[in-house]
């Protein structure tokens, strides 16, 4: 029996795993039958119905009584919806759902049910449908104290007498009653070479039409003396027996199966009357086994497959073992067309191979070959192996419908939930982990988000709330948004709580921004249980929210507006198992820093060194655009051992050198007498700034490498908890390179500092205003190994793409896309290097005038701020609006404006002169935008004036020292008071001034809320000959109105 | 009833690994090392682009650092589903071993070596010591 076991449990882990995916399905179907109410769809009752079938099937394979009694209560109450019976209401379905959490509970367990109480859910659902419901539908179950008296059922082997089964007597009941009453027991014995139609091979097959058309209670296979013994090994030349009860005929029966009449044994147990099927059986019975507890012995001469013991009970350390398994969820479902592809590239990979071994050595062009395609095989192989772990955050979000079902009653909210872009993809690991973090979002914005309806109605709103969960792909990330538009998070209260907590003092909390306070709630510390009704609760585990976020390489945000409800962005990385990183080395060791944690790379050269790093103390900080951050050496963090050298005389001396400032004099050593060694590395430090959360720090390397796409790997028991390591990876080499814990090391770092992390924090809030000049662009490279950078702000969509989407007309390019074409610029073609279109690479998407630009690129390296030093000279040339440098690198900027233009054949607007001399005020807090666009409207004749943010545009418009005509004002989705600044002009300052709104977003509420304001035209970013017409036609409309009115 | 043996050396130690725990032996020794790692850990290999974390038997078995030189193995061995590598000084021989000659160490042991060592057997006229895989792989001493 024990080699059949394995297969056995095997068996019931494939039904447990099926079962909980059929149930996974139902509770969304379910809630849509509720919502659907009187107007009942059929084909998705069905489905319901179905699905609880099939889980009531096997359990009557198996055994599982509780299971398939609760299951046939589910189907019965679904049998009466599909017939129209009953309509769906809230209780109905409420009861269902509550059986399909408590079948899932049990599948979740060992399938027994012990801890369920099994009888109260099934009367919860006979009752739910109340008076609705007829007659029930089936017998009442007969009492039980007289079954137990009756003993098994017994049933004997028509060839040769062996006893074959002996099945406890409430299996059958519960089996007639599922059937309502007219079940007959038949034997179903065949022999798997002879009987089956399709043959032996089909076996599984013939088991699932088994189950599909009648209910099994016992199964046995047994050796079939007419086959040779070694081929009786195999499960084919097996003679089968089946016990089963169906209310089919046995004619109908057997043809249903496709088996020989003769197969189908009605009455084995002799006389079976339906009605009262336990008697008869009983009196055939063997005379020995009335109070017989143990199971029968297995039949002497045969192996058997005993498939409806009930192992997790016999096995609990097996089955505890794969329920863990299952609670990991390491299996996967794949999709066939996938697999294939997939078994397609591994046979292409092992047939170059076999070229490349035949070819090295004798035939080089032929090696070349191969080589080539083997690197194109493993990089489409690694694609699709990557999304077979991808699955739709939709698995996720449906969930939601079902916690927002019941929470919103529980709670006495009405709402509605809006899911969008449930079809984005993500890694499963990170859809697993995003789980309860989303749970925790949603249940926040439910409870304590959303007002009640009545509060809603004082408020002006609709008595339903909206709760909005939205995911999209945003620059290689995944943004998901939790919207409600509740009563918002109170500011005030958020500023006064970590006043009161001691966080912040009055001076800082006075210069914190509006979103630097709203983050205060994902701080650790600030908010417990006492804070809830406070602070709408919002602060409840937000911390750990926010930290589950961070693990997962993502990050979170939030916007809140009092009274109009507030927002949560999660930005997820798509995948944990590969990642890009840099690769640094150390003491000729290779690391590798994630580029999620990437700042910036800043090589400092030897001269600059003295005055770049100072030493405080213990520690070394290095100036960056104004402030100091704390650096720390990679050996110190990783306490290598101090570097030694050799002098001339072959003696060993430590490297004195404390500080990396320090080796530029070389002290107590004669310089001349340094070997190269050293002398290489007082050439000039690398910086690696790094974040960790809010804290920023720099790590000084000996040097970096390339970036690369790096698969992350666990590190084994001994050093998996090191604070320093987030794994290991393989390098292309085939060495094997830590991969650098930048938040761990941070902590070290803060340590080593003396600072606790609400203070580092401290220090990058009042920093983060630095960083407002500084430009967010996104690195590409070009096949040519050419850097690019686009403004992140121009960026709509960015995708990975496969060459085979792109089409090639006459050397324009274009890419099917969302069932349309979108025009596809290469950068290569840029800096007029061989263009590539027969590699999968990146598309980068951006709107022009309101269409589409697709710029192809080989790589997406980063997201950088550049500090605003952009040489728009040297490199300037068509689609090259100039260039910066990042580390050695020279990175050229684009000008999507003018490749749009370009790409879409456009003529250029044309912009006359006829406003010679008017004055336009231009609020643009961006170096580079303010530059780009000052440049283009001095070039059509107007006079510019600029300024950074709205107060200083206030203030300029105030002192009135010159006449201003006209303002520019950029906008993006904070507004950062830009409206209010076009509303004060208007009504304090009393100047009719036309004003030209430049914003990235397109949300309409924004558009609104500007006209509300009183901004004359929107125009979008960038689109300077736009902005230069709309300012042309404000200012003439203006003229012409005032020529009127004089 | 016998059981099978690898014989192996560590430094001047003769001493056994049961031959069912052990996957592989080579001759890679390549380890990238841990910083931070306890020091009885030699590094990390890429064992077919698996990740694993090899052992230095001698710094284990506080028997002091290797000769320059030395021949080095890799004895890779699963354990507690974690394969691991131990690194070796030399490996001699597989041999099968019958279980009556199988004997309890014995109480004089060295304090250090004793922790590692349950069994020892008879091998060409020497007795040598069983090393307990489960045990000279176990991370006790990683939170130093």
């Amino acid at each position: 029996m024990s080699e059949f076991e394995d297969q056995d449990d095997e068996l019931l882990q494939i039904y447990f795993e099926e079962s909980c995916e059929q149930l996974d399905g139902i509770e969304t179907d379910l809630l849509a039958i509720e919502e659907a109410g009187a107007e009942i769809d059929d084909d998705l009752v069905n489905k319901v119905f179905r699905a609880v079938h099939s889980v009531k099937g096997g359990a009557g394979f198996f055994n599982l009584i509780s299971v398939r009694e609760l299951a046939h209560a589910m189907e019965n109450v679904l049998g009466e919806i599909r017939a129209h019976e009953i309509v769906p209401n809230g209780t109905i379905i409420g009861a269902l759902l509550a059986g399909a959490d408590a079948l899932n509970r049990m599948f979740e367990g060992d399938g027994t049910g012990e801890s369920e109480d099994i009888a109260g859910m099934i009367a919860g659902i006979e009752q739910s449908t109340g008076a609705v419901a007829e007659a029930p539908p089936e017998p009442e179950p007969e009492p039980a104290p007289e079954l137990s008296a009756t003993g098994p059922l017994r049933v004997q082997d028509p060839d040769d007498g062996e006893q074959l089964f002996e099945v406890p007597r409430n299996v059958w009941q519960a089996v007639q009653r599922d059937l309502a009453g007219d079940a007959k027991l038949y034997l179903l014995a065949l022999d798997a070479f002879e009987d089956l139609n399709d043959g032996p091979q089909f076996i599984d097959q013939f088991f699932g039409e088994v189950t599909d058309v009648c209910t099994v209670l016992a199964t046995r296979a047994l050796p079939n003396p007419a086959i040779d013994v070694r081929e009786a090994e195999s499960l084919h030349a097996l003679k089968i027996r089946m016990l089963v009860g169906t209310i089919d005929s046995p004619d109908n029966l057997a043809e249903a199966l496709g088996l020989p009449v003769k197969c189908v044994v009605s009455n084995p147990t002799q006389t079976v009357p339906a009605s009262k099927p336990a008697a008869p059986i009983d009196a055939i019975a063997a005379p020995e086994a009335e109070a017989a507890a143990p199971p029968p012995p297995a039949a002497p001469k045969a192996r058997v497959v005993d498939i409806t013991k009930n192992k997790p009970k016999v096995k609990p350390a097996a089955t505890a073992a794969k329920k863990a398994d299952r609670a990991d969820n390491t299996s996967i479902r794949v999709r066939l067309p996938l697999l294939d592809r997939l078994m397609t590239l591994a046979g292409e990979l092992v047939l170059t191979r076999n070229q490349l071994v035949q070819s090295v050595g004798t035939n080089e062009t032929q090696a070349l070959e191969a080589s080539q395609r083997i690197d194109h095989i493993t990089t489409e192989l690694q694609d699709a192996i990557m999304s077979t772990r991808m699955q739709s955050v939709g698995t996720v979000f449906n969930k939601f419908k079902r916690i927002v079902r019941d929470l919103s009653k529980q709670v006495g909210k009405e709402v509605e939930l809006i899911i969008e872009g449930e079809d984005v993809e993500l890694d499963r690991t990170v859809i697993e982990s995003i789980g309860d973090p989303l749970t925790h979002l949603v249940r926040n914005a439910l409870d304590h988000g959303l007002e009640t309806p009545e509060e809603r109605q004082a408020a002006g709103k609709p008595r339903r709330g909206t709760l909005r969960l939205s995911a999209a792909h945003k620059a290689g990330s995944v943004l998901i948004e939790i919207q409600d538009d509740g009563r918002g998070i109170n500011v005030e209260r958020v500023r006064a709580k970590a006043l009161e907590r001691g966080l912040f003092g009055v001076e800082e909390l006075a210069v914190m921004n509006r979103q630097s306070i709203l983050r205060l709630i994902m701080r650790p510390g600030f908010s417990t249980a006492a804070q809830v009704t406070d602070l709408s609760g919002r602060g409840v585990g937000m911390d750990v929210v926010a930290s589950n976020m961070k693990r997962l390489g993502g990050s979170i945000d939030l916007e809140s507006e009092d009274g109009q409800g507030s927002t949560m962005r999660v930005k997820l990385p798509l995948t944990l198992a590969i990642i890009p990183a840099l690769l640094v080395t150390e003491q000729l060791r290779r690391f590798a820093i994630p580029q999620a944690n990437l700042v910036e790379l800043h090589r400092i050269p030897a001269h600059q060194i003295s005055e770049r790093i100072r030493v405080l103390g213990d520690s070394e900080m290095l100036t960056l655009r104004g402030s100091l951050l704390p650096i720390m050496r990679l050996r110190d963090i990783l306490g290598m051992p101090d570097r030694t050298f050799v002098d001339e005389e072959g003696q060993r001396h430590p490297d004195r050198r404390k500080h990396i400032g320090d080796h530029r004099h070389l002290t107590g050593f004669d310089s001349d007498r340094a070997i190269s060694q050293r002398s290489s590395v007082s050439s000039a430090v690398h910086v690696a700034v790094v974040a960790a959360g809010d804290f920023r720090y720099g790590i000084a390397l000996e040097s970096w490498q390339e970036t690369s796409e790096i698969v992350v790997k666990p590190l084994g028991r001994h050093l998996r908890d090191s604070p320093a390591y987030a794994g290991a990876t393989i390098l292309g080499d085939g060495a094997s390179a830590l991969i650098l814990d930048v938040v761990g090391i941070g902590r070290q770092v803060m340590r080593d500092l003396g600072v606790d992390e609400s203070e580092a924090s401290r220090v990058a809030a009042s920093k983060s205003k630095e960083f407002r000049d500084a430009l967010s662009v996104l690195l590409l490279r070009g096949f040519d190994s050419d850097l690019f950078a686009i403004p992140l702000e121009l960026v709509t969509r960015v995708e990975r793409i496969d060459p085979d989407r792109i089409q090639n007309v006459m050397n324009t390019l274009s890419l099917r896309y969302h069932g349309g074409s979108l025009p596809l610029v290469p950068v290569d073609r840029l800096t007029h290097a061989p263009v590539h279109i027969d590699r999968a690479g990146y598309v980068v998407v951006f709107q022009s005038q309101g269409f589409e630009v697709g710029l192809f690129a080989a790589d997406l390296l980063d997201v950088v701020e550049t500090s605003g030093q952009i040489d728009d000279q040297t490199m300037r040339g068509p689609g090259i609006f100039g260039s910066f440098h990042m580390g050695e690198e020279l990175v050229l900027l684009l000008d999507v404006q003018q490749i749009a233009g370009s790409a879409l054949n456009q003529e250029p607007h044309t912009v006359s002169t006829d406003h010679q001399g008017a004055s336009i005020l231009l609020v643009e807090p961006s170096g580079f935008f303010k530059r780009t666009l000052t440049g283009y409207l001095e070039s059509v004749g107007f006079i510019v004036y600029s300024v950074n943010t709205p107060a200083d545009a206030l203030d300029t418009l105030q002192a009135a020292e010159r006449p201003i005509h006209a303002m520019v004002l950029d906008v993006d989705e904070d507004e950062n008071g830009g409206f209010d600044l076009v509303k004060r002009v208007a009504h304090e300052l009393e100047i009719d001034l036309p004003v030209v709104i430049t914003t990235t977003s397109s949300r309409s509420d924004l558009l609104r809320r500007g006209e509300d304001a009183g901004v004359s035209a929107f125009a979008p970013k960038l689109d300077q000959q736009r902005i230069a017409q709309l300012l042309q036609k404000l200012l003439r409309a203006r003229e012409s109105g005032r020529r009127q009115a004089g | 009833m016998k059981r099978e043996f690898v014989s192996l050396k560590v430094g001047s130690l003769a001493c056994a690994v049961d031959i069912a725990g052990v996957q592989e032996i080579n001759r890679q020794t390549n380890v990238t090392r841990v910083d931070q790692a306890p020091p009885y850990v030699a590094g990390i290999i890429n064992l077919r682009g698996q990740v694993v974390t090899v052992v230095n038997l001698r710094e284990r078995l506080g028997l002091g650092p290797p000769e320059a030189g030395a021949a080095v193995y890799n004895l890779l061995v699963k354990s507690e589903g974690e394969l691991i590598g131990l690194l070796v000084d030399d490996v001699d021989d597989i041999v099968a071993i019958d279980v009556e000659n199988i004997k309890a160490a014995p109480p004089h042991l060295d304090r250090g070596l004793r922790q590692y060592i349950d069994e020892v057997v008879e091998m060409k006229q020497e007795v040598v010591a069983v090393l307990a895989v489960d045990r000279v792989t176990a991370a006790e001493d990683t939170t130093n």
